[in-house]
């Protein structure tokens, strides 16, 4: 004899808005599956609320104070806005502000390019494509610490491989890149390309294989050019994609630290110091925890604005309510 | 027909140049680190050297690479988990049970992005603070902490991604089974989302796994992670070459098989359901 | 290494002083609760990642089974190291009970009472070593009026390096006296190679790095960081002329990659024969003497550092440094007598003569291993130069106390621009000024 498997329920279906309790089982009922939904949120929140609530308490406390680590008691300092308005007028800021710009233009422009472009090449027929993917993850999952050192000993003017290379060809070989104002910016630029671009390349290439083939092989027939099929097909229908990886890339690229703390310092000058440098020079070095604290607050808040719309659109998220 | 054979060999050469360029520096890294410190600061290169497989002992050893592989990989294994366990419930909450295409929906998701916007420099002196006060700093549960947080944030955009287009119908059916929210959950949403949870672990324990600054700040000498043992090898008073770049290799393989090994679950998770 | 006749005379020394101690203690009228009359316990030491501390490890199972108080020493990379001392004592931390670092922060740390005054603990480390055990210059920048507050490790002060060869070849008689003639010589000696040697090199790097020699130009050229009323003044007019100075010499007389030069790439460009001078810190000696590693072992001079103005002191304002790593006592420690026992047992003279025998000890400190045979015998080339460098070594070489690191940050970031180029010198140094009055209230 069989019994039917589902347990005996009642036939209401369940409520797809919870609405008012109509009866007081249907309420209870209603209001326990609240809490069940609630609960679901609980384990995440119990880790994000109070990293976001320790920010907000000691952040402020910090911005508001001036404290320095080397003097005992200056944390009881109020400042206020004192600290902000040090940093407005703050001339390292702006530099900081300035090479971290170069970098993620020139760096994450390079990436998509040469990403995109490599990509489309590993999407036709060539050798050994499975090994060729596998071997272009291994940059990006290099720990940037160990990749900004190689790099650096790469780079070295006496007993770096590049120099030796470039003496080989006859281009000289003793050239200092990371003490010359004009290559140290671009050799760490280098290297965050090195380090990136296999991200573009596998995430457009698995994009592109995904693609429905058949406005391709429709626009074949029709005999477009490479070139015409790339800019009026392939690209705009990769368009959702590409904004997402550079997106992504940028969010990333900007909280560079890693790779200019093992290659220069910040150095030469400050033609490589970038924000996260700086904030932490002054946090760490200079230990003027206050001032640190309030420039790292005005850069997250100056990101969050200029990201905040594009990041939304980009995502396809809507986050009024459309209009009709 | 020749062009076309052309245009492949054209692009053959590229890319594996392109190839070549990637991986280039790791070899040199890893032959680098079998030389000994002369032949490795030599102006011409050495090709034909006895390997040194001593730097690798040293680095093991004296140089504490073998304490901080274990710390590391606790650290990165706990954070990833626990950013699944918390995770997966909220992205299941904000799909599939707030209305479809809700603004609170796309309001919570925005918000776990921008939270990722946020340079870590920022949080550094609160974090440190905080977790010094209730004496989680100078071991490694702290930085677990701080690493869940960002694991969460990951899996969170990644699940998302994977289940705002799960059909909604499964969930009814559970629920009109008379199932709990978190039953559904388990027997409904996960047996198809391995393919996901799979690809933020990977992608939470790899972040983890290279995390810099956090660790800096965070661990001391016993419980310090891969990153902050390597930077250290850089001393003020006379780096040790060989054994830096011999602590490189150690740090960085686990990763690299790892990842060569998932791959596949890689680029779905990366892009976050811009590929489906 | 330590005779056993010499471990028991020790021993029996300990015995007795201990039971001195703790009789005339148990007898003594002062009623402080004398719970650590023989200190005991663990104590936690957080050290330069250095070999002055590998010799301690390698000694403490001596010292663990001479008092009972157990040891662990943490190290931490040189440049978190500050910051990491700095994060627990402004909390407050009993993390650590001793902590290892120079001398530019140890007053800072006296100064914000994060550490204490040694004095009232010397008991507890008398068996080990006393204060006239320390070669003086090394102790004086841990003291201040009655008070000492650290123990000195190592110390070393800067001078000048230069190779006989080069300079017997190119007809240059003994080292220059004057920074004309430094100038002078490095040309010399550059075109003479048609490059192929530098003139000098020295360290370039933003930070402490540039700003360590660099010190020593300030003075040569009669400037100091301080004007005579106390204030900071690193613009001044003596300071633009030696940055004008410092920076042309390096620009044309440098090696290539020069701006970067951290201690070491400019060690290793003098040992690997690529420049022809170099001034630098006197723990270079042994590494230029050393053949397996140095390609100029034996055809290196030392001398003192030239100056440009006519009237050089000989104390005071000198141009050399004083630079001592020593071992301070934190404020917050809860197990202090311990401490300072180990504090006291780790610069005795018998455990940095061990340093001196198996490894690199030409800093050390104890009167009687400096006179010693063994440090004669390693160090005999340059000796004579390191003992009257660190003599007539200059305490005030680099800004100290609490501000110390604020001003050398922004005074070596415009050595750095004004190496690379990006900015004359005297509009870094004003730039620098401005930053440092905005930072530190003036």
């Amino acid at each position: 004899m069989t019994t039917t498997a589902s347990p005996a329920t009642s036939t209401r279906p369940a409520p797809m808005t919870p609405k008012g309790p109509r009866s007081r089982s249907r309420g209870q009922q209603a209001s326990r599956r609240r809490l069940a939904q609630a609960t679901l949120a609980l384990p995440a929140a119990v880790i994000i609320v109070p990293l976001l609530v320790i920010l907000a308490v000691q952040g402020f406390d910090l911005v508001t104070h001036n404290e320095n680590l080397t003097r005992p008691g200056s944390g009881d300092q109020w400042v206020g806005f004192g600290n902000f308005l040090r940093a407005f007028s703050d001339p390292s800021l702006l530099a900081s502000i300035r090479v971290t710009v170069i970098y993620v233009v020139a760096g994450v422009g390079l990436e998509m390019l040469i990403g995109v472009s490599i990509a489309l090449m590993l999407n036709g027929r060539v050798p050994g494509k499975g090994v060729l993917r596998a071997l272009i993850l291994i940059p990006m999952v290099l720990t940037p610490v160990v990749a900004g050192l190689m790099w650096r000993l790469l780079l070295d003017p006496t007993a770096g491989f590049v120099n030796y290379l470039l003496g080989v060809i006859g281009l000289g070989s003793e050239h200092a890149f990371l003490s010359d104002t004009a290559t140290a910016l671009p050799a760490v630029i280098l290297v965050e390309i090195w380090q990136n671009t296999p991200f573009v390349i596998i995430i457009v290439l698995a994009a592109l294989e995904s693609l429905d083939p058949s406005p391709r092989e429709a626009a074949q027939v029709d005999g477009v050019t490479g070139g015409q099929m790339l800019r009026y097909i392939t690209l705009p229908m990769l368009a959702p994609v590409l904004a997402v990886v550079l997106l992504l890339r940028i969010i990333d690229a900007v909280k560079t630290f890693a790779l200019v703390t093992t290659m220069t310092q910040g150095g030469p000058g400050t033609s490589t110091m970038t924000i996260s440098n700086y904030v932490y020079q002054t946090g760490f070095q200079t230990f003027d925890i206050g001032y640190s604290t309030t420039l790292g607050l005005i850069v997250s808040a100056a990101m969050l604005i200029l990201l905040f719309p594009t990041a939304g659109r980009l995502m396809g998220l809507r986050t009024r309510k459309a209009k009709r | 027909m020749k062009t076309a054979k052309a245009g492949t060999t054209l692009r053959t050469v590229v890319v594996y140049l392109f190839v070549i360029w990637c991986i280039a520096p790791i070899l040199w890294l890893v032959s680098t680190s079998l030389k000994s410190d002369v032949d490795a600061f030599s102006p011409t290169p050495v090709w034909v050297f006895v390997p040194q497989f001593q730097n690798y002992v040293g680095a093991w050893l004296d140089g504490g690479m073998g304490g901080s592989m274990i710390t590391s990989a606790l650290v990165a294994i706990a954070s990833s988990a626990l950013g699944i366990v918390a995770g997966l419930p909220l992205a299941y909450l904000s799909t599939q049970i707030w209305p479809a295409e809700s603004v609170a929906s796309a309001r919570l998701t925005l918000g776990i992005l921008l939270l990722t916007i946020v340079p870590p420099v920022l949080s550094l002196t609160p974090y440190y603070r905080a977790l010094f006060d209730v004496g989680l700093t100078g071991n490694a549960v702290g930085l677990t902490i701080v690493h869940t947080f960002y694991a969460i944030l990951l899996a969170v955009l990644i699940f998302r991604s994977f289940l705002v287009n799960f059909p909604r119908e499964v969930r009814e059916a559970a629920l009109i089974d008379g199932l709990g929210e978190w039953r559904t959950l388990a027997s409904t949403i996960l047996p198809n989302v391995w393919g996901a949870m799979f690809a933020t672990f990977v992608l939470a324990l790899i972040q983890s796994w290279n995390e810099f600054l956090y660790a800096l700040v965070l661990t001391n000498g016993s419980s310090e992670t891969v990153p902050v043992t390597i930077a250290g090898f850089l001393s003020f008073f006379g780096t040790n070459w060989a054994r830096l770049t011999a602590a490189g290799v150690i740090g960085a393989l686990p990763i690299i098989i790892f990842a060569i090994v998932v791959r596949k679950h890689m680029a779905r998770g990366l892009s976050f359901g811009g590929v489906k | 290494m330590i005779s056993t006749a010499r471990r028991e005379r020790r021993a029996l020394a300990v015995v007795g002083i201990a039971a001195t101690v703790t009789f005339i203690a148990g007898c003594s009228t002062d009623s402080a609760p004398d719970s650590s009359s023989t200190p005991s316990g663990t104590v936690r030491v957080l050290a330069e990642d250095i070999n002055y501390t590998d010799n301690w490890k390698t000694l403490l199972p001596e010292f663990e089974k001479e008092t009972g108080i157990k040891v662990e020493i943490d190290t931490a990379p040189y440049s978190n190291l500050a910051s990491k001392i700095l994060l627990g004592f402004s909390q407050k931390s009993s993390d650590y009970d001793v902590v290892f670092n120079d001398n530019t922060y140890g007053t800072g740390y006296y100064q914000s009472q994060y550490v204490d005054d040694l004095t009232e603990y010397e008991k507890y480390g008398e068996q080990f070593v006393s204060d006239d055990d320390f070669y003086a210059p090394y102790l004086s920048p841990m003291q201040d009026e009655d008070a000492t507050f650290g123990l000195p490790v190592y110390g070393e002060s800067t001078m000048l390096m230069y190779r006989t060869d080069l300079f017997e070849q190119y007809g240059i008689e003994g080292p220059p006296t004057t920074m004309d003639e430094l100038a002078e010589d490095a040309k010399i000696i550059q075109e003479g190679t048609g490059g192929e040697v530098a003139g000098i090199s020295m360290r370039g790097a933003p930070g402490i790095q540039s700003v360590y020699p660099w010190s020593g130009f300030l003075r040569a050229f009669g400037g100091s960081y301080y004007d005579e009323d106390g204030n900071l003044d690193v613009d001044s007019a003596e300071a633009v002329e030696a940055t004008t100075f410092w920076t042309d010499l390096l620009t044309e007389y440098g090696p290539s990659g020069v701006g970067n030069f951290d201690w070491e790439q400019n060690r290793i460009a003098f040992t690997q024969g690529k420049s022809a001078m170099t001034i630098d810190a006197t723990a270079n000696g042994p590494y230029n003497e050393d053949a397996s590693g140095s390609t100029i072992a034996g055809k290196v001079g030392y001398a003192a550092i030239p100056y440009d103005i006519t009237n050089p002191p000989t104390s005071g304002n000198t141009n050399n440094s004083l630079n001592v790593h020593g071992l301070y006592l934190s404020e917050f420690s809860e197990n202090k007598p311990a401490a300072y026992t180990f504090m006291a047992w780790a610069t005795s003279p018998e455990v940095q003569a061990n340093v001196v025998k198996t490894g690199e000890g030409v800093g050390v400190t104890s009167n009687e291993v400096l006179n010693g045979a063994d440090y004669a015998d390693k160090y005999g080339a340059f000796q004579s130069t390191v003992v009257s460098q660190v003599e007539t070594g200059n305490p005030d070489y680099l800004p100290s106390g609490q501000d110390a690191n604020t001003i050398i940050t922004a005074v070596g970031q415009a050595l750095s621009q004004s190496l690379a180029g990006e900015e004359k010198p005297e509009a870094a140094l004003e730039q620098a000024q401005k930053t440092l009055d905005q930072q530190l209230g003036q």
